[in-house]
């Protein structure tokens, strides 16, 4: 790796002087003193070269493990195994965000029409703001905060502990029988995390706009269904939820498979996880919505 | 987290699915509307504007304020220079051939609609007809008739 390259040098040339100083103290030196061109170039340019190569080794492994599947498509008991994991323990979160989401939504959404005097769209401004926008992507966040961190701890404890290791030496194909379950387990979960998370909403904005502020019931639903459509809208959402599952599952295991194997290498990954996996979601958000809107 | 049976795993996750299923059902007959016009019950019209205002996709087709059909597409017919509208009318009712579609404004804001005055021929439309709508009431267009009609005076 080009990154230990002045390491090696820096050392080299201080075995031959018994009096220079210490080796490292030495390569302190040497890299801050190192401003020629071709050391210029080579600082700024390996973050980039390593930022390709990290891409590049993701994009292979999720490759990898879409190809190694057969074994989790042909054994549903793995995928169900894993969809208790992912699934069911992120329900509650998932349940509780969306009710809070939909309370809030309902009240913001009343304040804003109440100054044109439009009230009765309450209810559809809620169901549109949730089913295209807010139920996919906030599920998302919170299933790579609750879910994914968990996706990568497991698969970082194991390799830290050396299971991955001691599968292969039973010619198990880890990427197989552990990794790609979790893959498909979790694109199988979110969209359903993301259908409660958008029933919760609606039924908080529910309570805000019919219990609390006093819209009438039969105003309330019939705006939702005069304004939201099932395909076009609500099912446009579950189709972006599909895709943030999928990639923010491939990068928690991709984190977790290749983490330094320590303690401290789990929790880096698991942090890496939680930033890249955010961040995937909101960027492939915005890309899908765009194809989708043409 | 207590280690749970083969069989309180595959509990929970089939009540999981199934709750969602119930879900998706609850949405899309209460909170969505996927019972629109369906295209099988019914028929199409071909309605030709001068000037559709901001009709769009989708807005309602309403005879005396209650919805029979939809928008189902707005096109621009470059042969003819003038707009045609696709709409979709529910198979359950009926209108005379010589009924005028209009387009009017639900509201200040926008939010603008085809209405059907009924007409009174025998013959009733069917389905691919093409007739001439009346077109959307331009505000500018209005205001500056009325001021030159009393500019004329």
């Amino acid at each position: 790796m080009p990154t230990q390259q002045p390491e090696s040098q820096s050392s080299a040339s201080a075995s031959p002087s018994p009096n220079a100083a210490p080796p490292e103290v030495q390569k302190r030196g040497r890299e801050r003193r190192d401003l020629s061109f071709r050391g210029t170039i080579r600082r700024l340019g390996w973050p980039l070269v390593e930022a390709c190569y990290n891409i590049g080794l993701g994009v292979h492994f999720t490759g990898l493990l879409v190809w190694r599947s057969g074994i989790a498509l042909t054994r549903p008991r793995l995928i169900v195994q894993n969809m208790m994991l992912s699934g069911v323990h992120t329900l509650v979160i998932i349940a509780i965000a969306g009710m809070f989401i939909g309370l809030v939504l309902g009240l913001q959404f009343y304040v804003l029409l109440d100054r044109y005097g439009q009230t009765q769209l309450v209810g559809a401004g809620v169901a549109l703001t949730l089913y295209r926008e807010l139920g996919p992507v906030a599920a998302g966040l919170l299933f790579v905060g609750c879910a994914c961190t968990g996706i990568t701890a497991a698969v970082g404890l194991k390799k830290s502990s050396e299971q991955i290791a001691a599968m292969e030496v039973m010619a198990i194909d880890p990427l197989a029988r552990e990794l790609a379950p979790r893959l498909w387990a979790a694109a199988l979960a979110l969209p359903l995390l993301t259908i409660y998370f958008d029933l919760m909403g609606i039924f908080g904005s529910y309570l805000i706009a019919v219990g609390q502020i006093g819209i009438d019931d039969g105003i309330f639903w019939a705006s939702i269904q005069e304004q939201a459509y099932f395909y076009d809208d609500f099912l446009q959402g579950i189709i972006k939820s599909v895709f943030f599952g999928f990639f923010a599952t491939a990068i928690a295991l991709y984190e977790g498979y290749f983490c330094v194997p320590t303690a401290e290498g789990v929790a880096r990954a698991t942090t890496r996880t939680v930033v890249k996996g955010s961040l995937t979601v909101l960027g492939l958000n915005f890309v899908l919505t765009a194809f989708m809107l043409n | 987290m207590a280690r749970l049976s083969r069989k309180q795993i595959d509990l929970y996750v089939g009540a999981f699915v199934l709750f969602a299923v119930a879900a998706v059902i609850f949405i899309a007959l209460r909170a969505a509307n996927i019972t629109d016009v369906a295209t099988e019950r019914a028929y199409s019209l071909t309605v030709i504007f001068d000037d559709i205002g901001g009709l769009s996709k989708r807005a309602p087709v309403k005879s005396s304020g209650v919805r029979v059909g939809q928008v189902r597409a707005v096109a621009y017919n470059d042969e003819d220079y003038h707009a045609e509208v696709e709409v979709v009318i529910d198979q359950q009712y009926q209108f005379p051939a010589d009924s005028i579609f209009s387009i009017v404004s639900g509201n200040l804001l926008g939010g603008q609609y085809i209405a059907i005055e009924v007409g009174g021929e025998d013959e009733m439309l069917a389905a691919d007809d093409v007739l001439y709508g009346e077109s959307a009431i331009v505000l500018e267009s209005l205001i500056s008739k009325f001021l030159f009609d009393e500019a004329g005076e």
